[in-house]
């Protein structure tokens, strides 16, 4: 019904490490053009919206036109770490409602998974518009939210002229990060925005430097934080993150 | 060295509800070796057990297993000095249309007689132990003659977690009088060594059987695989119970759909105000005791003192700081949503109200919250209606409530994904 061939195994499990925190029950969707997820956290805060078109794989063959996958990322990441490195990976999946998972390297691993047995429900996409799209590098942009975890629970987002900051106050005191246009790989912007989100699910979000060394945010005044890693071979995480209700 | 009394600094702090909220006399944050507000309750104590050698009794039938000297505990048959139907002594299930005063009278009167003996001893009982538990065995209560080495003493048990029981005494012999049947199901997993304690609490739980009575089985080692069986106090015992049955609960309704609107549920009971809000999201649980001056844990206080504890979807790996009543609730709220077939999240607000200081055990606000979800609720569309509703019904600050609550910041100051579809 479904064969899909990852050159690296190590990619499938980083991309399911990169989303468990977001995502307990992942309902992946396999079309002739791709895999895709769109799943939203339970507090429905931040939404994940992940596609891997069939160039991604080495290999991708669909015999039906929708073929839904459903389970437990959590228990699949505990099951396959110490699966990692150097091995080929196929993902196959049968009539019998179990996702096979074969380990190719180092002698050869079956793992077999029940599907989960509910369906995923069906999320729009957002309408949004962004006024700032920043490029910047997924280590020194993690970095800043660390800092700033430490003085508040949420990181307010600002930008301005040529600038960009990230800023953070509570009793305790005050983080400010500043980068100007020359800090950042790329600074877009067409009107001033300034927005409030989670430190704890930002630092869900960020920092996934495994998957790309640069990460892409866009935002606007109370708007959700987009933030994208473009993978290998067209592939594309992105993430959403609705602000605070209010800006400080 | 020889250190002179006067050298010795005073190591204890006072009271206050920043040290006592958490702590609820179990675990002497304020440095002393006893609770000196458990002690307070505790002075008025009648004289008639002081000359007591032997009881003869019903036990309903009950044990108590101490924490103290843990693994080395005491363990022994709980029963007053008299005979007939005291099965009700030891079924908080029933409990709750009770005076308060009645239930402490009644559960005075059930004397803690006492061995020590190693918890692991469980596994390979010696005979006194076999015939305790198989007095557990019975759902009627047994008579039960007890040679005691010594007078009870003066003191009550009043903890935050177990109901009160009366004073304590070793025992020499004890025999038991009265035979009735064993209750089958119980027998059953009783007698299965293969069967691990959370399956066999489960079990218990599914036959209906009450949870006051599981972690009565529990403690006494009679659950579990044969090479683990313990003894476990009491006090843990009890939350052990909730713990496991809740968590079973959780993972069940996670697999149903959340209610459609918000819920809110309130009642008064016993000057407890008890106010639950459940959303319609997914499943996450916060529980908030308000704790008034001149109530248990804030007797001297001029202050509320609020303290809260949260788990998100996933759970939570560390233990609640607010202890034994987190865990009751838990099961309260969860038994609720798995018998609609629903899931939600969930925030349970006890305001404690001047006037209640006694301390009777976590059944009561096990049976309060089953309680209040039997009655009807008020449904609302929209969040901030029934957060008004909500600050309207309760006593403290809007504001102070809203800094220690994890799902109220969240409702009231963070966007939905949802609205930007």
């Amino acid at each position: 019904m479904l064969t899909i061939e990852f050159e690296d195994a190590k990619s499938w499990i980083e991309l399911l490490e990169a989303i468990r925190d977001i995502v307990e029950e992942a309902f992946f969707v396999a079309t002739p053009e791709g895999l895709s997820l769109r799943a939203m956290d339970s507090a429905r805060v931040a939404m994940v919206d992940l596609k891997l078109p069939s160039v991604y794989f080495s290999n991708y063959n669909i015999e039906k036109e929708e073929v839904k996958i459903g389970f437990s990322i959590s228990s699949m990441v505990k099951i396959l770490k110490g699966m990692r490195k150097g091995y080929k990976l196929t993902l196959e999946l049968g009539e019998e409602n179990l996702i096979k998972l074969r380990f190719i390297g180092k002698g050869y691993h079956t793992f077999e998974f029940p599907l989960l047995d509910i369906e995923g429900e069906n999320i729009p996409s957002l309408k949004l518009k962004f006024d700032a799209k920043i490029k910047i590098e997924t280590k020194v942009l993690m970095d800043a939210v660390e800092n700033i975890e430490k003085f508040s629970d949420y990181a307010t987002f600002k930008v301005e002229s040529e600038k960009f900051m990230i800023y953070g106050k509570s009793e305790k005191g005050r983080a400010t990060s500043e980068f100007s246009k020359e800090d950042l790989i790329e600074l877009q912007f067409e009107n001033e925005a300034i927005s409030s989100y989670s430190t704890e699910y930002l630092l869900n979000i960020l920092g996934k430097d495994n998957l790309s060394e640069i990460t892409v945010i866009e935002f606007a005044t109370k708007v959700p934080l987009k933030v994208t890693y473009n993978l290998e071979n067209e592939g594309e995480l992105v993430y959403y993150l609705a602000p605070r209700t209010e800006t400080e | 060295m020889i250190i002179r009394a006067s050298k010795i600094k005073r190591l204890y702090i006072e009271p206050s509800p920043s040290i006592c909220i958490p702590c609820k006399g179990s675990k002497y944050l304020c440095g002393r070796s006893y609770c000196p507000l458990l002690l307070k309750f505790n002075k008025n104590l009648s004289d008639q057990n002081k000359h007591l050698l032997v009881i003869e009794g019903t036990s309903p039938p009950s044990i108590f297993v101490g924490r103290y000297n843990y693994p080395k505990v005491r363990i022994g048959p709980l029963l007053p000095n008299k005979f007939g139907s005291t099965e009700l002594y030891d079924i908080p299930e029933f409990w709750l249309t009770l005076r308060i005063e009645d239930i402490l009278n009644f559960r005075y009167e059930l004397i803690r007689s006492y061995n020590s003996i190693k918890v692991d001893e469980a596994k390979d009982p010696r005979n006194w132990i076999i015939n305790l538990q198989d007095m557990l065995l019975s759902s009627k209560g047994v008579d039960i003659h007890v040679k005691l080495k010594k007078n009870p003493t003066k003191l009550n048990l009043i903890d935050d977690v177990i109901p009160p029981m009366g004073p304590s005494a070793p025992f020499e012999n004890f025999d038991i009088l009265s035979f009735h049947s064993s209750d089958r199901s119980l027998e059953k997993v009783y007698y299965d060594y293969d069967l691990n304690a959370s399956e066999a609490i489960i079990k218990l739980y599914n036959n209906g059987m009450y949870v006051s009575r599981i972690s009565k089985v529990l403690s006494a080692g009679m659950l579990g695989l044969k090479k683990y069986r313990k003894f476990v106090p009491t006090r843990w015992s009890i939350t052990a119970v909730d713990d496991t049955i809740s968590k079973h609960l959780i993972a069940k309704l996670k697999f149903y759909p959340t209610i459609d609107k918000i819920r809110v549920f309130k009642k008064n009971i016993h000057l407890n105000n008890f106010i639950i809000i459940m959303f319609p999201e997914k499943w996450s649980y916060e529980w908030i005791e308000a704790w008034y001056p001149n109530t248990t844990w804030n007797i001297q206080g001029k202050d509320v003192s609020i303290e809260s504890d949260y788990e998100s979807y996933v759970g939570r790996k560390d233990y609640a700081k607010l202890g034994g009543c987190y865990y009751s609730v838990r099961l309260a709220v969860s038994e609720y949503l798995l018998n609609e077939k629903r899931q939600a999240k969930v925030l349970a607000i006890r305001e404690i109200l001047p006037g209640f200081v006694t301390s009777i055990g976590v059944w009561f606000v096990r049976e309060s919250v089953r309680n209040i979800l039997k009655e009807n609720y008020k449904e609302f569309e929209n969040s901030l209606e029934a957060l008004n509703y909500v600050f309207e019904n309760l006593n403290i600050s809007k504001d102070e409530l809203i800094l220690k609550s994890k799902i109220l910041k969240d409702e009231l100051q963070q966007n939905k994904i949802n609205m930007y579809y």
